[in-house]
């Protein structure tokens, strides 16, 4: 297994983007935080993209009040002399309704855009329709690329992918809102302009009819008017989504899959990765997190010995170390699975304590600065 | 009118473990010789994963459950006995063999079955299999398809009498509220549609007395904070709660203060690589019970803790170290 060397991965000028995907729970957002300010640290200017982070890390990094645009981030001081002048950091929540309104209503005039605001359907798409989070991630990638290609204020950018039930979703879920644009049946269904495809429109009555048997004739036509103007938003983002997925499967942009050593997200993982390369999409490494890792220097024969000369109060410790290794051997057969796509990979400790500040946050990432 | 199957609701923060609870609690409910259908939502295969069976639309067996010994007065109470005590305030006494079977309730199924119950529409489902169009029709009206998942879920009972109690493995915490709440929201849009008949009964399935929602999570910052407001939002559109119940807990490990000195024969630094971890864990699992007291103190809930599934078991054979999970406590 080849050890994953972040700051390698971090210093190299060509990576542009770093997107840290993987399944909920294994910690994505505090990973992609810790590594955003590492790269700070290593003279990267950063701009990372967060989504729902913790309390804590959210105060840690300054972003306990509204932060829907990129705010600048004070790096912790830096106690490595050999490092060379640290970059800078900016930290922006990603928030999907507010990016997904902007999105929309950019494509209409002031009256349509509030008719559009008071749809329900816009209410519901905006919030529920699996797909939206991860549409309006990738636009913001592709924005943030194209502002920090532009102005100079960002060499990379950080992105905390969206939690979902599957993490094959941040691929899928962009596409899932196109195709439905797009789909030549429901634009007969709607009454929108189609494309040479008559021989639809039987099926099409069929479905009109279902439609309205089950939203009513009122529902029907709130349908209708949002549609037109959501098919319009969709289509004119197209060229956008085009270049960012180019910008995502060049060598400018790297993903790393965070995983848990738990039987479910390492599964998940795995799935992740066969779909990264399958889609040609360069993985540049796996984060096993939250792992049991103990240093092992005291051998069986070693702690078996010392289990049998202890006092009653070292052998509470003896035994809770023997509980602790157990685990560790669990866990080993799960990271070497993960470890047997060939990809660089690093396991990460669980800790007491949650992140607290920038320093222990970059702490995750293995004894830097302490 | 039969009284309403019992219904309970399973949600928590993503990466809990709600399918391995639901299936937990699906057994404890089995101990009583009871037939117990554990349902998921989500089409992500969950249970799938959990069992290492095929699980599809039509409810399939997953695992029996033996009869529980009668609870002996010296032992303390096993952890089926704890949930039914929860739920229901007795013990398991059954002599018949329980069962715990899964279903994977799709939204396209969903579909073809209103249309078809209510519309003799079963064909127009299949003219709608236009992948896209299906996601879409069920998916964009606010809270249509969550109507029409939840009916097919009670739906169950009708077309299978001998289902005794579901389980739902619901959406995570985050949609719960909508998920839920989707009756009152759509009843609100569609006044007088034909799909207001159906919401509304829906609503009324979930006020039910039988019906009850349990929240999983793990005693750790995140999810914990995000039991709380879901617990709230819960108690806010006026359903019933039954427990949180949380996951992966540490064990409890009172170390010596101060620490003993190193036994022989180990040297100062061998026995401070062994205290190291040790005390770590400790103070993480002090941070637990911390978090444990606030839940219960916010919540007001009775709170279930239970213990970290040892992990790397295979997926096959998670059925049996969850029922030995069970047996052993």
């Amino acid at each position: 297994m080849t050890a994953l060397d972040h700051d390698a991965l971090l210093r190299r000028d060509d990576l542009r983007l770093l997107l840290c995907v993987g399944t909920g729970g294994v910690g994505k957002t505090t990973m992609s935080a810790a590594l955003a300010v590492r790269a700070a640290q290593l003279g990267r200017r950063v701009v990372v993209v967060t989504i729902d982070p913790a309390r804590r890390l959210a105060q840690a990094m300054g972003l306990d009040g509204l932060a829907h645009d990129p705010v600048p981030v004070p790096l912790p001081d830096s106690t490595d002399p050999g490092r060379g002048p640290a970059g800078s950091l900016d930290a922006m929540m990603l928030d999907v309704r507010d990016a997904f309104d902007r999105a929309l209503t950019a494509q209409v005039d002031a009256a349509e855009a509030d008719r559009i605001r008071s749809n329900p359907f816009y209410r519901a798409l905006a919030e529920a329709f699996s797909g939206t989070q991860e549409y309006v991630a990738m636009e913001k990638i592709g924005e943030l690329h194209r502002r920090g290609a532009a102005t100079g204020e960002w060499d990379l950018i950080v992105v905390d992918t969206p939690p979902s039930a599957s993490a094959l979703d941040f691929l899928d879920g962009p596409n899932r809102l196109e195709s439905l644009a797009r789909n030549p049946l429901l634009r007969v269904v709607l009454g929108l302009p189609r494309g040479p495809l008559g021989f639809l429109d039987a099926g099409a009555a069929l479905a009109t009819r279902a439609l309205d048997a089950i939203l009513g004739g009122r529902l029907f036509g709130d349908l209708r008017t949002f549609l037109r103007v959501f098919e319009r938003a969709v289509l004119a983002f197209e060229s956008h989504a085009t270049q960012t997925r180019q910008l995502l499967a060049s060598d400018a942009a790297g993903f790393l899959v965070i995983a848990a050593a738990r039987p479910g997200p390492a599964a998940e993982a795995s799935a992740l990765i066969e779909r990264l390369r399958r889609d040609a999409l360069p993985v540049r490494g796996v984060v096993v997190n939250q792992t049991s890792d103990v240093a092992g220097v005291v051998d069986e024969v070693a702690l078996r010995a010392a289990a049998a000369s202890a006092t009653p109060e070292q052998a509470v410790i003896i035994e809770g170390y023997r509980e602790r290794l157990a685990r560790v051997a669990t866990e080993r057969p799960l990271i070497e699975k993960l470890g047997g796509f060939g990809l660089p990979l690093a396991t990460i400790g669980r800790r007491p304590e949650p992140v607290s500040d920038l320093r222990s946050l970059v702490a995750l990432l293995g004894g830097f600065d302490q | 009118m039969p009284a309403r199957c019992p219904l309970h609701i399973v949600t928590g923060k993503g990466g809990v473990g709600k399918t391995t609870i639901a299936l937990a609690l699906a057994h404890a409910l089995a101990a009583d010789g009871a037939t117990v259908v554990v349902a998921e939502v989500e089409a992500r295969g969950g249970l799938s994963l959990a069992t290492g069976l095929e699980v599809g639309a039509d409810p399939r067996p997953l695992f029996e459950v033996a009869a529980d010994q009668p609870h002996a007065p010296d032992r303390p109470p096993g952890l089926e006995q704890q949930l039914l005590g929860l739920l229901f305030g007795r013990r398991a006494t059954g002599p018949r063999r329980g069962r715990v079977e899964g279903v994977q309730i799709d939204p396209r199924a969903s579909l073809a079955g209103y249309l078809q119950r209510h519309y003799r529409l079963g064909f127009a489902a299949e003219v709608l299999q236009v992948e896209p169009l299906v996601d879409f029709a069920t998916r964009i009206a606010p809270g249509l398809r969550d109507i029409l998942l939840i009916g097919q879920v009670t739906h169950l009972t009708e077309t299978h009498p001998e289902i005794d109690a579901l389980v739902l493995d619901a959406p995570p915490s985050g949609r719960i509220g909508s998920f839920l709440g989707a009756g009152a929201a759509l009843a609100e849009l569609t006044d007088g549609s034909p799909i207001a008949t159906q919401a509304a009964s829906v609503m009324d399935d979930l006020r039910d007395p039988g019906c009850r929602t349990h929240v999983v999570t793990l005693l750790d910052e995140l999810p914990a904070s995000e039991a709380i407001e879901t617990v709230q939002v819960i108690r806010d559109l006026g359903l019933g709660l039954g427990s949180v119940i949380a996951n992966r807990c540490l064990p409890q490990l009172d170390l010596p203060r101060p620490l003993p000195p190193a036994p022989a024969p180990l040297t100062d630094v061998e026995w401070a690589s062994i205290t190291g971890p040790v005390a770590a864990q400790a103070e993480q699992a002090r941070a637990q019970t911390a978090w444990q007291a606030l839940l219960e103190h916010r919540t007001r809930l009775p709170l279930l803790r239970l213990p970290e599934l040892r992990p790397g078991i295979a997926s096959a054979e998670q059925p049996a170290e969850l029922a030995g999970l069970l047996g052993r406590l």
